[in-house]
């Protein structure tokens, strides 16, 4: 790296109000918010850190890339010791090394390997909460979480600070699982692709179809539903996304809920969290489907033609989340069967 | 109380026993926990535990 110019004239002496410029970058001790990063930028550049604060948050609202530099910044630029000098990183310290004296092979592994295992089990912990819950488990998963707490509180009353630790696997433990309770994730019905074509109504289940985790594909375009019946369709989805669909003449009523994702109806689409949608105000004569689609995260979609499919298939394309829209002009809502139109 | 009580780990340990009765709750069908419910049931736990924390801290 280049090094900035001394602009101090020599015959002029430093004063305490204004310590040296550091002739490195590095982490400011005093002008700091959170990791002294922007204040080190703005010592080391001699200009207002408000300016590098600015830029940070920008950056990490645009596109997000300062949340990834920053924490790296804190991380490996070493910290002014108050002199311009900088002191021992962290991590230096934290494997053991002393100023002038690398910390030892031995030691350094040791930890390394030792975080690692925790990071691994944290995972794992992580993981198996979320899968226990969507497999049926969530009422152990909850119990363990109650208990840690009775321990965190029984330890805390008896003056034992360690006790704050169980707060830690508890939340790891608590996460997923409420994301899975909170989208319905439940594991049944398998995993994979699944690609349907029933020719009948008989050849409906009466279950409906299920995936646990995959992609559902129900063509009903040769199925024979019958004018003036009424075909119910459940079809649950843990995670993943299912496709409906249905021949024009066909009136569609759907129920669709989804933890999180896209519902898209016939070009009526709402995305989010805790989407629930309801096509209803079927008048004619043609033959009802009434779907009843329960996803837990992901996408479920009902259309005419398999060229309009966008979240299962060769055209999946999720776009932005958390948008409503009706998709009017690119796929015209041809549900004129419900009304005779 | 006890003025050996940790109070980060007794605040702590009740909201994350608050938290998982709230799951219980909904796997025994009690309640349905949406996203609406868990963001803030997950960042109010997180929150208390980390306002007690600072607050236990010994002035510098």
């Amino acid at each position: 790296m280049t090094q900035p110019p001394d602009t101090q004239p020599p015959d002029t002496q430093p004063t305490e109000t204004a310590p040296p410029r550091p002739r490195r970058f590095l982490r400011s001790r005093r002008n700091r918010f959170l990791g002294g990063v922007c204040g080190g930028l703005g010592e080391y550049f001699a200009v207002d850190p408000i300016l590098f604060r600015v830029a940070a948050v920008a950056l990490a609202v645009v596109g997000g890339f300062a949340l990834l530099a920053y924490p790296v910044l804190w991380i490996f630029v070493p910290r002014d010791d108050g002199t311009g000098n900088p002191e021992p990183l962290p991590v230096w310290r934290l494997l053991g090394g002393r100023e002038g004296k690398p910390p030892s092979a031995g030691r350094a592994l040791a930890i390394v390997g030792v975080v690692l295992l925790a990071l691994f089990a944290a995972l794992a912990l992580f993981v198996g909460a979320g899968w226990a819950t969507a497999a049926g488990g969530g009422v152990v998963v909850a119990g363990v979480v109650v208990a840690l707490g009775f321990l965190a509180i029984a330890g805390a009353i008896a003056g034992r600070k360690r006790a704050r630790w169980l707060v830690l696997p508890a939340l790891i433990l608590a996460l997923p699982s409420g994301i899975v309770a909170a989208a319905g994730v439940k594991f049944e019905g398998g995993y994979g692709e699944r690609d349907y074509r029933p020719v009948s109504r008989a050849a409906l289940p009466a279950d409906g179809y299920k995936i646990a985790a995959g992609s559902l594909w129900i063509d009903l375009r040769d199925t024979h539903l019958g004018a003036g019946t009424t075909t119910r369709l459940p079809v649950h989805v843990g995670m993943g996304a299912a496709t409906v669909i249905v021949p024009e003449s066909v009136c569609v009523q759907a129920q669709a809920k989804n933890g999180a994702g896209v519902v898209n109806v016939l070009g009526h689409q709402h995305g989010g969290v805790d989407v629930d949608y309801a096509l209803s105000g079927a008048t004619s004569e043609a033959p009802r489907l009434d779907v009843d689609a329960d996803v837990g995260m992901g996408a479920f979609e009902v259309i005419h033609d398999p060229s309009e499919a966008r979240f299962n298939g060769p055209h999946e394309s999720f776009g932005p989340p958390g948008f409503h829209r009706d998709d009017g002009d690119r796929f015209p809502l041809t549900n004129r069967a419900c009304t005779g139109a | 109380m006890s003025p050996r009580t940790d109070i980060p780990a007794l605040v702590g340990g009740i909201a994350v026993t608050a938290l998982g009765f709230l799951l219980l709750l909904d796997r025994l069908e009690v309640l349905h926990l949406g996203f609406g419910w868990l963001w803030p049931a997950l960042l109010a736990t997180a929150g208390a535990y980390l306002v007690a924390s600072g607050l236990a801290r010994p002035p510098r």
